[in-house]
């Protein structure tokens, strides 16, 4: 009898884990995206009620290695086009469907004073710790990586820099007070109720590109198509743009 | 065992260093663990104060917590902004957060009582006959100490070390909230793993796990050994 109830209530829970799977599409999506995803998937549905969206946030790296392994994943929405890249060159994404929906912004922030160039502020003698993104890992670490060696700083820096293993621990870093200023996110900052400034470089037309890419497993790929096509409407555009992002 | 060789050949210098630096962190932390360890877990046996249970819990908790809420609490407490982060900055010059020091700190407060507890079940197996004669003859208790418990529980001592130095390879989760990844310094064999996969680098990611894998097996074949040795 206990044996019969025990079964009945398996069967149950193994159906609703089903449904859940059957329906709705599932997007895997860079840490820095977490802002923006809500605002996107509310408006996306507000346009097609009957479409459900789940999304998953996580290192890409991460993300690359579960989906390599059978995460039942529909897209991935990158902070680069690195990652999407690798899964396409692997088989586990559509070629076709990869397109850079946003770019990057990069920004030093907090700026102590409204006056204070970047110049200053990483030539004072008082910074102690200057928080990025890890260069090898993360796109925007790479991107201040780069900024640094161009200008000729990173020698000189380079004992005082930490790493944060992706943008919003850089990020945590600065908040806590741990690092003193950071090469940070636009799109993090913009959710954040601490509103100091912070200084925003352009790194020009092609910097940080953001790559979704449809995965070769996904059982919904026309609704994942749809959201990606979507993607590049002036709607989802002005609230990338909104959230601190660049759509060219 | 042809794929360990060549997978040892496999690592880079900087896995090295990682691995290397896992080690030392180990060994530091357990020596820590021995010198404050080994005190805690005698008094926590003898003490009568209402307030046991509590300390006993608090030693504990690091086995339930899970290691993000520990790493939460140390990158808010190491803040140079404010106390107890600013204290160390006033007393020693430099911040906690992102250094060796923090990471050894933190670790023994992570491994604490995965090395406490073998400590006092091998301290509480000692026949407390043996102790008063010990002091009845004359002896101190620290002569005590040193002349009874030491060698009587010594085996589940060095469970304890090895547990501690063992779990310290281990560590994860803390050392990616406080570390901040910078080679040489807090850039441990785990963190080092983890890169790897990020750079999808699957390759010396298969290297290292399996050189890491190696290393705490034999450690736990200690433990066993030791822990059955102990029960004769």
């Amino acid at each position: 009898m206990r044996l019969r109830r025990i079964a009945v209530i398996l069967a149950c829970s193994g159906a609703l884990c089903l449904s859940a799977i059957g329906e709705g599409i599932r997007i895997a999506a860079a840490s820095n995206l977490q802002f923006v995803m809500p605002a996107l998937v509310d408006a996306f549905r507000a346009e097609y009620p009957e479409a459900k969206v789940s999304v998953s946030h996580a290192a890409s790296g991460n993300l690359v290695a579960q989906i390599r392994h059978g995460a039942p994943f529909d897209l991935l929405m990158a902070a680069d086009t690195h990652y999407p890249q690798a899964l396409i060159e692997s088989g586990h994404a559509e070629s076709q469907s990869l397109f850079v929906f946003a770019h990057g912004i990069l920004v030093l922030w907090p700026q102590p004073q409204e006056q204070s160039t970047w110049q200053e502020i990483l030539a004072d003698s008082k910074l102690n710790r200057l928080a990025i993104a890890h260069p090898e890992i993360a796109p925007y670490g790479q991107a201040a990586q780069s900024f640094l060696k161009h200008h000729g700083l990173w020698e000189n820096l380079r004992s005082r820099i930490v790493t944060g293993e992706n943008a919003a621990q850089t990020l945590q870093f600065v908040q806590s007070g741990n690092a003193d200023v950071g090469f940070v996110a636009a799109s993090l900052l913009v959710s954040l109720p601490d509103s100091r400034p912070g200084i925003e470089f352009d790194l020009g037309e092609a910097a940080l590109p953001h790559g979704a890419v449809r995965l070769t497993k996904s059982k919904r790929g026309t609704a994942a198509d749809r959201f990606l096509t979507w993607l590049a409407e002036d709607e989802a555009v002005e609230i990338l743009r909104d959230n601190g992002y660049r759509v060219p | 065992m042809p794929t360990l060789i060549t997978s040892t050949w496999l690592l880079s210098p900087p896995l090295w260093e990682a691995l290397w630096l896992t080690l030392k962190l180990a060994g530091v932390t357990t020596l820590l663990l021995g010198v404050l360890g080994l005190p805690l877990a005698r008094w926590l046996n003898a003490t009568r104060t209402r307030f046991a249970p509590v300390i006993e819990a608090l030693v504990t908790l690091p086995i339930v917590l899970p290691p993000t809420v520990i790493g939460f609490y140390l990158l808010v407490a190491f803040s140079p902004q404010h106390p107890p982060g600013s204290w160390w900055v006033a007393l020693t010059g430099g911040p906690l957060s992102f250094t060796f020091t923090g990471l050894v700190i933190a670790s023994v407060i992570y491994s604490l009582p995965f090395a406490v507890q073998p400590f006092q079940a091998a301290l509480r197996a000692i026949p407390e006959e043996l102790i008063d004669a010990s002091r009845a003859s004359g002896a101190t208790a620290w002569r005590t100490f040193w002349r009874v418990h030491l060698p009587l529980a010594r085996r589940g001592i060095g469970a304890g070390l090895t547990l501690g130095f063992a779990h310290t390879l281990g560590e994860f989760g803390v050392v990616l909230m406080i570390g901040g990844s910078i080679p040489g310094e807090t850039r441990v064999a785990s963190i080092a793993l983890y890169d790897e996969v990020q750079k999808l680098n699957y390759a010396s990611a298969h290297a290292f796990a399996g050189v890491l894998l190696v290393i705490s097996f034999v450690l736990l074949v200690v433990v066993a050994i030791l822990q059955r040795r102990s029960r004769v």
